[in-house]
């Protein structure tokens, strides 16, 4: 079950890695096809047109390394009455995009199609004092992580399985796989926490508890059950634990279950912010079901880190919160994210926050780190 | 909403997660759903597989991409002439009365639904394995197993259809109702709702999820309604069934699909120059053409004009208005049309559902249907030119004029909550499984 | 013409000339009436058309500002303004609130003249009305007259505009009802009428009957100058009325039909009870101049019989007429008369054969008288003879005995004439040739003719070449002929000219032979033309006076007619008519 659930998470991962190419590939290989149409070398223009989902930042780059392939091909390249007129369409369909090309040469006509899966769009940087740092990508849901021993090797929940990495040239190299024994199905809008314990980890997903050690192996004991945790690995007073088949936590600091809970503020069911007492919080919706608190030297009340308000199902964001005399005070920009979150924790480590999002393009499940820097 | 709505009713797995957003789902409630078309609560749960996505599911299903992935059977080995298929069955899986699915219980209805398309199939059951054999070869029987008719399920005498998906039946009012309620162990994750309440509906749009079918004065909706449209799922073409040439030529440039996308669809429908649509093929827009009305009265200057009869579907009043546009613009070029109700036009109006997301087996299908099965043969799913010369040859002969293409039309009431995620998954197939509601 | 003939034509003469008088007048009337009544009627349909059309254009103004002052219009006109509205979404507006108002049309049209909604014709969204762009004052034009197009082709509207502001254009809303049969339905012609709304002006027209060549030169007429006008056919009367559009333009012909066939039902009716009447007056003549033949005429008719009876010679005729009215007078004034006629005739006859007997005695004393004194004298010779000279006795005897002889063979010839008149014989009827006859009895005169010894009488031969054959005894016929011949040279002593004539003469019933012998002599009176035929008349001094009659009764024996035409000094014409 284990090599069989590692089986499809690597070949997930690995056709993810195999089908992908860079622009400068693909712009390679559509400049060699449309050469071999045209051997007698005519003078050539050049159009692009965007039918995609690519930025224009990324349109513009491709289309200034396909016309130099051409160039470097043989074909001269004119804008000024040319021969030849190529017109290339980066069309997208559910499968990925398409490179359409027409070459246009007097009453000739000739079409080259080239689907092309291009690499994930550069994001836009966020411009704020939240700093985001990826730390994995995959297409199986990530409900957290934790990386350990200095940040040289890294655990991945996922909804049925544990994954372990060890960090080698920069890059992340997936060491070995342990599956949950689940005792009941996944819920719907898998939720799930791993931290970092003497000796290993403890995992824990609605309906099941596991512990698991990374050496020399990586083994996982699961059983049925909620065991209770603390929400925050600096806030040990707030203990919660997962109720099965759901996708909310319970606790006695609290009446009735809820999404998120940090320094006494906790995300319910119907969507208030409320404190033990059940108050709510003075701004209505300042934030959506996810938050943490993380803690900086750039302020002196705790952060909270929060996901958007809302339904935002193409996008999300994130902001930072102070919160005083029951009010929510953004205190950083919306740092806007390419997917909904699906997890946002505190992390191991104090200061930090482990981000989970699913990227509304590729439909990957990206983990991050944040953190904040004062603002200059 | 079409009976193709029905099989959208499907479930989604759990592996894959569901699209939330920046609020967390709620579980709980009960999802009120109001269809125009009573022919979708007609059918017996089981009779058509229309609405056996929600309540039953396939062995495999068809991705966003297209591509074919694990549903019941979580692997497949066949053999090199394809004629010999090997499945192995999703472990801990089970039936809404407890039966847990193996390959016994599996292989009737399995095998029911092959029968329908292979006469020489047949379905050995073996622990969690299932072995499909045929005479001949079927290397596209992923596809098939991939569409809800083939839904394995159960039935006994008190329930019609006893399936492994995310609902289950509680009440049906064959044509009026059908109540679903959650499976709380359903291998994917129990959904989000705790029922789900489907009924023809008026044209109130009180429900928390109503369709909006073209044409309907339903496009008038409650304030706070979103309105969500799937992707292009629809083809509407003017069919000929007399080629004659030069004449359709003339009218497919008569035709101004700009006003039909702009008022007729309130902009939620697209311009159809090809068979398929641009976001399947991807080059749909090298079909594209502009009207040119006085090209079009060139070309038919010298023909003797035959009177044209349009036939479009009675009670289809989305399909009348474009007929009557169409005969519009056809007047504009001196071609006189008259729509009709009737059968056995010059022209028909045909209104094609798309059923996959897969553009060759798409084409396929669609060629089939035009009776070109013969060009079927040439396509070359990993070379998309194969498909585009083939619809460009089709194209050619005028045989079929497209016009536009339809998305399905939603509205929904603001507690209604994952809508527009959980469909990103699947274009075909509403999953509401991952739909919340507020309570 | 019988007296019940004129009785019959004077009756329905009056009948039908009555008849027909009063007919035509009343026809006369009843047309006029009825073109009158026609005309009040057309009047009131127009008129009331016209009622109907004002009630109509200010329904129609008062539902176009009810649409112009509903919220999703306002809404439209705010949103064009602001620039920001798709139009697309009020595509199926107009058709809503033309339901709303029960408009038939009903178009909202953008600044640049796009339909933005048709109610009447979805589909032409997009479209241009340029119309509506003219820089006028719509909502002074009022409620106008309009062809409207249609997907199934045009119509006529009563239509009005109005216009919002939206931004820096307008937002129009032009609409209306239809002007058609259901219009014309909510007028109420009377009986006979009928309404028309011609649309279709160009139509190609249809002369197939007369009505509807009528209703086509009308429409011609009243396209070339448009104005209200009517024509009658025989059928019905047509009265055009012309409704104009904003421009004046003819757009459709209000036809009123006012049918003529009451009023020729009428006329038929009228004739039928005047042909009845003129026929019944004709039968009342009829019978009633039956009735007054029966009354009159028959008894006059009867009367007339007596009298031809009278005429042919059957003097006893008596009328049996048994009234006592004028005509019973009549009658009995006529057997009165014949009685007495007969009395005359038989005395007449009496008298005539007492005149005849002594006619015939006086011509026998004086035919006799010359042979007899002879006689006697010759006696008398023979006694004084034998008394004075015995010996010239002899002499004296054997000349006395040859005159007493010759004396005696004249008064045997002069019985003989008499003896061969009493004792004519019945004709031998044979096929004969009277110019045959005719020549052979000339030819035997000719010597005659031709003496030395009297005066030249010339003969002059006329005879008929078509003379059919007579069924007559040749015998007698010629004697007859001679007899009329000797007549004639007898009455030219002096000479003259003989004609014989025949001729043919083709009758109705039968044809008839003519033979006339004329003398170109003397001539005779009346009297003795009157007289001539009776025996032992004559007018010669010698003779027998049994020519004629016996010429009278060949005629008679072959039952032809014989007559004399005669005038003093002009000569005598014997005309002898026989049956062929």
């Amino acid at each position: 079950m284990t090599r069989v659930a590692f089986a499809l998470l690597f070949g997930w991962v690995t056709v993810a890695i195999v089908q992908a190419q860079s622009p400068q590939e693909a712009a390679a290989q559509l400049a060699a096809r449309i050469s071999s149409q045209l051997p007698r070398h005519p003078t050539v223009s050049l159009e692009l047109r965007n039918l995609s989902s690519m930025t224009p930042v990324d349109l513009s780059s491709f289309g200034r390394i396909l016309e130099e392939d051409l160039r470097k091909s043989g074909l001269p390249m004119t804008a000024m009455q040319p021969e030849t007129r190529v017109r290339v369409a980066v069309s997208e369909t559910a499968r990925g995009l398409l490179l359409v090309a027409e070459i246009l040469g007097g009453e000739n006509r000739t079409v080259i199609m080239q689907p092309w899966i291009a690499p994930p769009a550069s994001e836009t940087k966020p411009r704020i004092r939240i700093l985001r740092t990826p730390i994995w990508s995959q297409p199986e849901p990530v409900l957290d992580l934790v990386l350990l021993d200095s940040d040289s090797e890294l655990l991945v929940l996922s909804p049925a399985a544990v994954s372990s990495f060890r960090m080698a040239e920069g890059k992340w190299i997936p060491a070995d796989v342990a599956a949950i024994s689940l005792a009941r199905p996944p819920a719907r809008d898998p939720r799930g926490r791993i931290e970092n314990v003497p000796g290993g980890f403890r995992v824990y997903v609605p309906g099941t508890t596991c512990s698991g050690s990374l050496h020399p192996a990586l083994r996982l004991a699961c059983a049925p059950g909620n065991e209770a945790w603390a929400v925050s690995p600096r806030e040990a007073n707030l203990v919660a634990r997962w109720v099965t088949d759901r996708n909310v936590l319970e606790s006695p600091s609290f009446q009735g279950a809820f999404y998120s809970g940090a320094i006494g503020w906790f995300s319910a069911v119907d969507r208030r912010i409320s404190d033990r007492a059940g108050n709510s919080l003075a701004t209505p919706e300042p934030w959506g079901s996810d938050f943490a608190n993380i803690e900086t030297s750039c302020a002196p009340d705790p952060i909270l880190l929060a996901s958007g308000p809302g339904d935002n199902p193409g996008g999300d964001q994130t902001q930072a919160f102070e919160i005083a005399s029951a009010r929510a005070t953004p205190v950083s920009e919306p740092m806007t994210l390419g997917g909904p979150i699906v997890a946002l924790w505190p992390a191991e480590t104090a200061g930090q926050a482990t981000l989970v999002i699913r990227n509304s393009q590729t439909g990957n499940y990206e983990a991050s780190r944040l953190g904040l820097a004062c603002a200059e | 909403m079409r009976r193709r709505a029905w099989a959208w009713l499907a479930l989604s797995s759990a592996c894959l997660g569901a699209l939330i957003g920046a609020i967390r789902p709620r579980y709980g409630g009960t999802l009120t759903v109001e269809l125009s078309n009573a022919s979708l609560l007609r059918d017996s749960p089981g009779a058509s597989g229309h609405l056996s996505a929600a309540i039953a599911e396939t062995l495999v299903r068809a991705g966003p991409r297209g591509i074919i992935e694990p549903q019941l059977a979580v692997a497949w080995q066949r053999e090199p002439d394809n004629k010999r298929w090997r499945f192995s069955l999703r472990p801990k899986v089970t039936f809404h009365d407890g039966e847990p699915l193996n390959a016994v219980s599996a292989a009737p209805a399995l095998l029911a639904a092959l029968k329908k398309h292979y006469g020489d199939a047949t379905v050995t059951a073996g622990g969690q394995a299932l072995i499909v054999q045929f005479d001949h070869p079927v290397p596209d029987l992923l596809a098939e197993l991939a569409r809800p008719e083939t839904a394995v399920f159960r039935r006994n005498e008190t329930n019609p259809m006893i399936g492994t998906g995310p609902f289950r039946v509680t009440a049906w009012e064959p044509g009026r109702r059908l109540t679903l309620a959650a499976f709380e162990d359903y291998w994917g994750g129990r959904p989000f709702l705790d029922s789900i309440v489907l009924s023809l509906g008026s044209a109130t749009a009180r429900a928390d999820v109503f369709d909006i079918p073209f044409g309907s004065a339903r496009h008038v909706v409650p304030e706070g309604t979103r309105i969500w449209a799937s992707p292009a799922s629809e083809l509407v073409a003017l069919l000929a069934a007399n080629p004659q040439s030069t004449l359709l030529q003339a009218l497919s440039l008569a035709i101004d699909r700009a006003p039909i996308v702009n008022v007729l669809t309130q902009r939620r429908g697209e311009a159809a120059f090809g068979i398929l649509p641009q976001w399947m093929s991807g080059y749909a827009f090298l079909f594209q053409t502009v009207p040119d009305v006085a090209r079009a009265k060139q070309l038919i200057v010298q023909l003797r004009l035959p009177s044209i009869n349009l036939t479009y579907p009675a009670n289809d009043s989305f399909a009348r208005s474009v007929a009557d546009r169409i005969a519009l613009n056809a007047r504009d070029a001196g071609i006189t049309i008259q729509p009709t109700t009737s059968a056995g036009g010059n022209l028909t109006l045909v209104r094609w559902p798309l059923e996959s997301a897969d553009a060759a087996m798409e084409l396929t299908r669609l060629l089939t249907l035009l009776g070109a099965s013969e060009r079927a043969g040439s396509l070359d799913p990993t070379k998309p030119e194969t498909l585009y010369e083939a619809e460009r040859a089709l194209l050619d002969d005028h045989r079929v004029i497209p016009l536009v293409y339809l998305p399905e039309v939603y509205g929904l009431a603001p507690r209604v909550h994952n809508w527009e995620g959980a469909q990103k998954r699947d274009p075909f197939r509403l999953n509401l499984e991952n739909v919340w509601v507020d309570q | 013409m019988s007296f019940r003939t004129k009785v019959f034509l004077s009756i329905t003469t009056t009948v039908v000339i009555t008849v027909w008088i009063v007919a035509s007048v009343v026809s006369t009337l009843v047309t006029s009436s009825f073109e009158r009544q026609d005309t009040q009627r057309t009047a009131a349909l127009v008129s009331q058309f016209r009622s109907e059309f004002e009630r109509r254009s200010a329904e129609v103004e008062r539902r176009i500002d009810a649409v112009a002052n509903s919220d999703p219009v306002q809404r439209l006109a705010v949103n064009l303004g602001a620039s920001k509205t798709d139009t697309a979404q009020y595509y199926d507006q107009a058709l809503a609130l033309a339901k709303e108002q029960s408009l038939n049309f009903l178009e909202l049209v953008g600044p640049d003249g796009s339909i933005i909604s048709s109610a009447e014709w979805p589909a032409r969204f997009g479209y241009k009305e340029n119309w509506l762009l003219q820089p006028i004052d719509w909502k002074s034009q009022g409620v106008f007259l309009q062809r409207a197009q249609l997907a199934d082709g045009p119509a006529l509207a009563l239509i009005t505009v109005r216009t919002l502001n939206a931004g820096d254009g307008l937002l129009y809303i032009a609409g209306g009802q239809r002007l058609d049969k259901a219009f014309l339905d909510s007028l109420s012609p009377a009986p006979g009428m009928n309404i028309r709304l011609i649309r279709d002006l160009d139509a190609p027209a249809r002369s197939d009957t007369a009505d509807s060549k009528l209703a086509d030169d009308l429409i011609q007429d009243v396209r070339a100058r448009p104005h209200e006008l009517s024509l009658t056919g025989p059928d019905l009367t047509l009265t055009a009325i012309p409704l104009l559009g904003r421009d004046k333009q003819l757009l459709a012909i209000l036809m009123v039909e006012n049918s003529r066939a009451e009023l020729a039902n009428l006329k038929t009716y009228i004739q039928g009870t005047a042909w009845i009447a003129g026929s019944a007056g004709v039968m009342l003549g009829l019978a009633f101049s039956f009735w007054a033949a029966s009354r009159v005429t028959q008894p006059l008719l009867a009367l007339a019989a007596n009298v031809r009876d009278v005429a042919s010679g059957k003097w006893n005729a008596r009328a049996r007429i048994d009234s006592t009215d004028e005509v019973g007078q009549l009658a009995q004034d006529f057997n009165q008369m014949t009685e007495q006629l007969v009395e005359q005739r038989d005395r007449m006859i009496q008298a005539e054969r007492v005149a005849a007997w002594r006619e015939l005695a006086r011509r026998l004393a004086h035919e006799l008288k010359n042979p007899l004194f002879p006689l006697q004298i010759t006696i008398e010779n023979l006694q004084r003879a034998r008394q004075a000279s015995p010996a010239q006795f002899d002499e004296v005897f054997h000349e006395s005995t040859s005159t007493l002889l010759a004396e005696l063979d004249n008064l045997k010839t002069i019985v003989g004439r008499f003896s061969d008149f009493a004792r004519m014989p019945a004709p031998h009827l044979e096929p004969v040739d009277l110019n045959q006859v005719v020549g052979e009895v000339a030819k035997l005169f000719d010597a005659q003719l031709d003496a030395l010894d009297r005066p030249r009488i010339a003969k002059i031969l006329q005879l008929d070449d078509n003379l059919p054959n007579v069924s007559a005894d040749p015998e007698q016929i010629r004697r007859a002929l001679r007899n009329l011949v000797l007549n004639a040279l007898d009455a030219m002593p002096k000479g003259g000219t003989l004609t014989l004539r025949t001729q043919r003469l083709d009758g109705p019933v039968e044809s008839k032979v003519a033979l006339e012998v004329s003398d170109t002599g003397q001539g005779l009176t009346p009297e003795e033309c009157a007289r001539l035929f009776t025996p032992y008349y004559t007018t010669k001094e010698h003779g027998t006076g049994l020519g004629l009659a016996i010429v009278q009764s060949v005629v008679s024996d072959h039952k032809g007619t014989i007559t004399v035409r005669s005038e003093p000094g002009k000569g005598a014409t014997f005309r002898i008519e026989l049956p062929a």
